[in-house]
């Protein structure tokens, strides 16, 4: 029992990244509504995509599964009309991690965005510049700092992610099994060290991703 | 300027990373069997499925857990070609909602359970062997069984200490551990002064095993079935004869289980 398959590194950091990716649109754009936007219920809204922080992730993990499953409408339609099938797939793992680390990328730059001043957007305006221009030239590169930062977080969740992904992807070896379920099931099995050497491996990769987007980060700007 | 040219280059990049992922389907193979098992069999099955795997060039992946987590997977869409449940009663009401190919499901083997103690447990008077009766002794703080709730091992080790007695004398001292696997680890680590395992395991480093009489349990009953979306249902049927093989059985007797037919 003691063999250690190396998949799962592979498979969370396509999972991780395919999840920051997908906050980084998401989760900018919902950030920029929050921060830029009044509309009625902004708040309930916001409490909202909170949930994932709060919510324990495993109870996250059912409400997507039961949402996305085969026996809700949305996934049936997902798989009969658009042969899309999101639960027990990593890209399930893929939106599992996305869900969880969602608010980690929304707070810090709604944050960013908040504290950028509307003067220098709004003298971007008066010299013609149309809104994506505004927010493409202007309130993007100021906010940048929010938005390493939550890209960050949510990359640092994401690749962590456990429960969440338990629920709606499974655990089936070189399909879903991500590192942390990886280490969960060997030490399940009694295989320690195959934990132990996932465990050490995981650690440095998070470790100099982190380090270097720091560094790239705070040299250069 | 500089600083628009770096957030192109960002933007780029995410989105090539973006088209690189989203390229890859998910691609059903034919000489693959994904096999969802209850955990007690994760010895037995391993060795048949690699005796299977040799005769027949189909590779099998396995998923272990609890044979309740399985079988909730299962509506909700679990890609599993056979789903091997550690008793008949978590078969059934999948089967009555027409989840499964009926004429297929079988149920194969009678499990056992046995109490299992850490090697170097202090409460143990060495050479005398330990039985249910032992559990109310004060020294055994904490006991481990899997879920009676959903593990089928966690339910006859229940019948097992209700009809000793015991239940309701050493319920507060009840540990619940997810399966018969996260079981033996807290017996293993030490965190457990004892528990009730699967005896169908191989010894363990660090666990000391002891029989319990037969008579105060129900077996739980290995039953497989195979799934009625499975695109391998050939290779499945496949499988499934393969456990009557000989060399199969004589596999499941090594583990402790009962051949049923």
């Amino acid at each position: 029992m003691a063999e250690i398959s190396f998949y799962p590194v592979w498979l969370s950091i396509k999972v991780a990244l395919t999840a920051t990716t997908a906050n980084f649109f998401i989760g900018t754009f919902l950030a920029y509504l929050l921060s830029r936007y009044d509309f009625f219920g902004k708040n309930l809204f916001d409490a909202i995509i909170m949930q994932p922080l709060i919510m324990p992730p495993t109870v996250l993990g059912y409400y997507l599964l039961v949402l996305l499953g085969r026996q809700s409408f949305i996934g049936r339609f997902l798989e009969d009309y658009l042969g899309i099938t999101l639960v027990f797939t990593w890209q399930g793992a893929a939106l599992a991690a996305m869900v969880a680390s969602l608010p980690l990328f929304i707070k810090p730059v709604r944050a960013a965005i908040e504290s950028v001043s509307s003067h220098i957007e709004d003298s971007a305006r008066i010299l013609g510049k149309n809104e994506w221009q505004v927010f493409r030239h202007i309130t993007f590169p100021l906010a940048r700092g929010g938005i390493v930062a939550g890209t960050a977080l949510a990359f640092a969740r994401s690749l962590g992610e456990f429960g969440t992904t338990l629920m709606v992807a499974g655990n089936i070896p070189g399909k879903t099994q991500t590192v942390s379920i990886a280490i969960y099931d060997a030490v399940q099995a009694g295989n320690t060290a195959g934990a132990q050497v996932l465990v050490g491996l995981i650690t440095i990769i998070s470790v100099v991703i982190l380090y270097t987007v720091n560094r790239v980060v705070t040299r250069k700007y | 300027m500089k600083s628009n040219c770096t957030t192109n280059k960002y933007i780029i990049t995410i989105l090539s990373v973006l088209v690189v992922f989203c390229g890859c389907g998910r691609q059903e193979n034919p000489d693959e069997l994904i096999i969802a098992a209850a955990t007690n069999l994760q010895y037995a099955l391993k060795e048949i499925g690699d005796n299977f795997t040799r005769n027949n060039e189909i590779s099998i992946i396995f998923v272990w857990s609890s044979s309740g987590s399985l079988a909730n997977q299962i509506p909700n869409g679990a890609p599993y070609d056979i789903f091997f449940s550690a008793n008949k009663s978590m078969i059934e009401p999948l089967r009555s909602k027409g989840f499964f190919l009926d004429e297929h499901t079988v149920t194969f083997a009678g499990g056992q359970i046995a109490i299992g103690i850490p090697a170097n447990n202090r409460n143990r008077i060495t050479g005398t062997p330990v039985t249910l009766k032992d559990f109310v002794n004060p020294g055994m703080k904490r006991i481990v069984i899997a879920s009676p709730d959903h593990a089928p091992f966690g339910i006859a080790a229940k019948e097992a200490l209700t009809n000793q007695g015991l239940w309701d004398k050493i319920k507060s001292k009840l540990l619940y551990a997810e399966n018969i696997r996260q079981c033996l680890q807290f017996i293993q680590t030490g965190n457990a002064d004892a528990g009730i395992i699967s005896s169908n395991i191989p010894s363990i480093e660090g666990i000391l095993v002891f029989p319990i009489e037969q008579s105060l349990y129900t077996p739980p009953e290995q039953t497989a079935a195979i799934l009625k979306n499975s695109p391998n249902a050939e290779a499945a049927i496949k499988f499934l004869n393969f456990l009557r093989d000989k060399s199969s059985t004589d596999i499941l007797e090594k583990y402790n289980y009962t051949i049923l037919r």
